[in-house]
């Protein structure tokens, strides 16, 4: 059981990398949108990733 | 001022930003995010009755607004990374490489084929739980296949939306099923079956209605010409292990639960486009197929944040409760008879926002009657997709439109054309809500 606690922690920090993955495509395409709009709703997407890798939430 | 009152003053401040925001041509998203805001200034400013409670601080209302982007935090991961996959396989060529082979061996057989791309229509929606995915990983190459098989432009179109809108209804993934019943606090449990039942027959009946009378009669060679071509070194076994990879992370959780590791749908997804990077022979820009898949899910991931923010204002100021109770109290045979209806609308005007705010109290009031909760959103949730080609936002109807390059009348053509199976579905549906129980005691649910 304790292997699976290890492979448990493993995924979790996994998890944190594939959200900052996805933080940087939207980083990404928020600098190439040339839509004012897409850039504010690429604004509001990044709000929870930015929080959960911070860990503030 | 009493506290209903107060609730409906925000409820009509919510109606008259969405609707000049609209008016102003502002995106669905930001129409969202600026009635939820209206909300707050409302609920700040209008006097809340016998019930009045301190002003809200500064630091609370930012808190509302900040959790609200986390109530579907979790959606919009499996949403990301489900669809990373689907275009990580699309991009390697994997879905060429499939659409060749079904054309090459079976298009002759007509009725195979069809049966092969309907499962081709269906996977990526499934695993993902969204139609504008289907639409944009393997809806142009369908939409040739059936050209070739000489099936006319607007029925091409309605057919390749009616299967992308089942395919997001499909499960594992459905999401206004997974929003609803979070909502609820209900497990998503039991929902496969009759979710897969309702979704099934009605992509079965649209892809024989809209091909009948069509006939495969041009050379094969001729068909595959049209199509693109698969990179060289795919074969079978490259092509599926993806997909086996996925079905042995989820089935591992629910076979062997107490030595399996607490994987998440997300982390399925990203291992098995891990896999897809394994397999194919074609090496991809792995941060570019991200962008890519962000740019194409940014209407409906924004979505999903934006109707958190809104949920939570929602709640914290009544409306949301207001909302419920005026579903609960409605007669049930007044909700039996105009449902298919207004699912599909509402779903046209607030997109995935339609799950919470009408499909929680929904699910209230059917489990007070004592009728089958989980037979009852299931039905709601194959209805909700339909609503996808209405406007004002059309997501997956206009995806469709433009990844075909239709060049008919939106609603005179496309519309028309899928008029036929649509109404079979909610019939369908509607049938299947009124005798839940009984459905739901063969289904075993």
């Amino acid at each position: 059981m304790d292997i699976l606690v290890i492979i448990n922690a493993i995924f979790t920090i996994l998890t944190y990398a594939t959200a900052l993955f996805f933080l940087v495509a939207i980083v990404r395409a928020f600098f190439k949108t040339k839509n004012v709009q897409n850039a504010l709703v690429y604004c509001i997407i990044m709000v929870p990733f930015v929080l959960r890798l911070l860990r503030l939430k | 001022m009493t506290m209903f009152q107060h609730s409906l003053a925000v409820i009509a401040v919510i109606a008259i930003v969405f609707a000049v925001a609209k008016k102003m041509k502002v995106c669905t998203e930001l129409t969202l995010l600026l009635a939820a805001l209206g909300a707050l200034v409302a609920h700040l400013i209008i006097p809340m009755g016998v019930d009045e409670r301190s002003a809200l601080p500064f630091t609370e209302i930012i808190r509302h607004l900040v959790e609200g982007t986390f109530n579907y935090f979790d959606v919009c991961m499996t949403f990301l990374t489900a669809t990373f996959f689907m275009t990580l396989y699309k991009e390697t060529g994997g879905v060429n490489y499939l659409v060749r082979q079904i054309v090459g061996r079976f298009y002759k057989k007509r009725v195979f084929c069809l049966l092969l791309l309907l499962v081709v229509m269906m996977v990526p929606g499934a695993v993902t739980g969204s139609g504008a995915t289907t639409v944009l990983t393997v809806g142009g190459l369908v939409g040739a296949v059936l050209a070739a098989m000489g099936v006319a432009e607007d029925r091409r179109v309605a057919l390749v939306f009616i299967l992308a809108a089942m395919s997001a209804a499909c499960p594992p993934i459905n999401l206004w099923t997974m929003m609803a019943a979070a909502g609820a606090n209900m497990p998503y449990v039991g929902f496969t079956a009759p979710l897969a039942l309702l979704s099934i027959v009605g992509a079965l009946f649209a892809t024989f209605y809209l091909t009948r009378g069509t006939k495969s009669d041009s050379p094969v060679d001729a068909v595959l010409d049209t199509l693109p071509e698969a990179p060289q070194g795919w074969n079978a076994l490259r092509a599926f292990v993806p997909f086996v990879v996925m079905l042995v992370l989820i089935l591992g959780a629910r076979v062997v639960p107490a030595y399996w590791p607490v994987i998440g749908l997300p982390m399925i997804f990203m291992l098995s486009a891990a896999a897809v990077l394994l397999c194919s022979p074609k090496k991809v820009n792995v941060l570019d197929v991200a962008v890519t898949t962000v740019v194409n899910l940014k209407e409906l991931v924004g979505i999903m944040v934006v109707v958190g923010i809104l949920n939570q204002i929602l709640t914290l100021t009544g409306a949301r409760g207001l909302i419920s109770l005026g579903v609960v109290i409605l007669p049930i045979w007044l909700l039996f008879a105009a449902l298919w209806l207004i699912l599909p609308v509402a779903e046209g005007v607030l997109q995935y926002a339609v799950a919470p705010l009408l499909g929680v109290p929904l699910i209230m009031l059917f489990n007070m009657k004592g009728f089958n909760a989980v037979i009852a959103l299931s039905t709601w949730s194959v209805m909700w997709p339909l609503g996808d080609c209405l406007p004002p936002t059309a997501v997956v109807g206009r995806a469709t439109v433009m990844q075909l390059d239709y060049k008919g009348n939106y609603y005179k053509g496309f519309v028309k054309a899928a008029l036929v199976p649509i109404l079979f579905i909610l019939a369908l549906c509607t049938v299947s809500m009124i005798f839940n129980n009984q459905l739901g005691n063969l289904l075993g649910v």
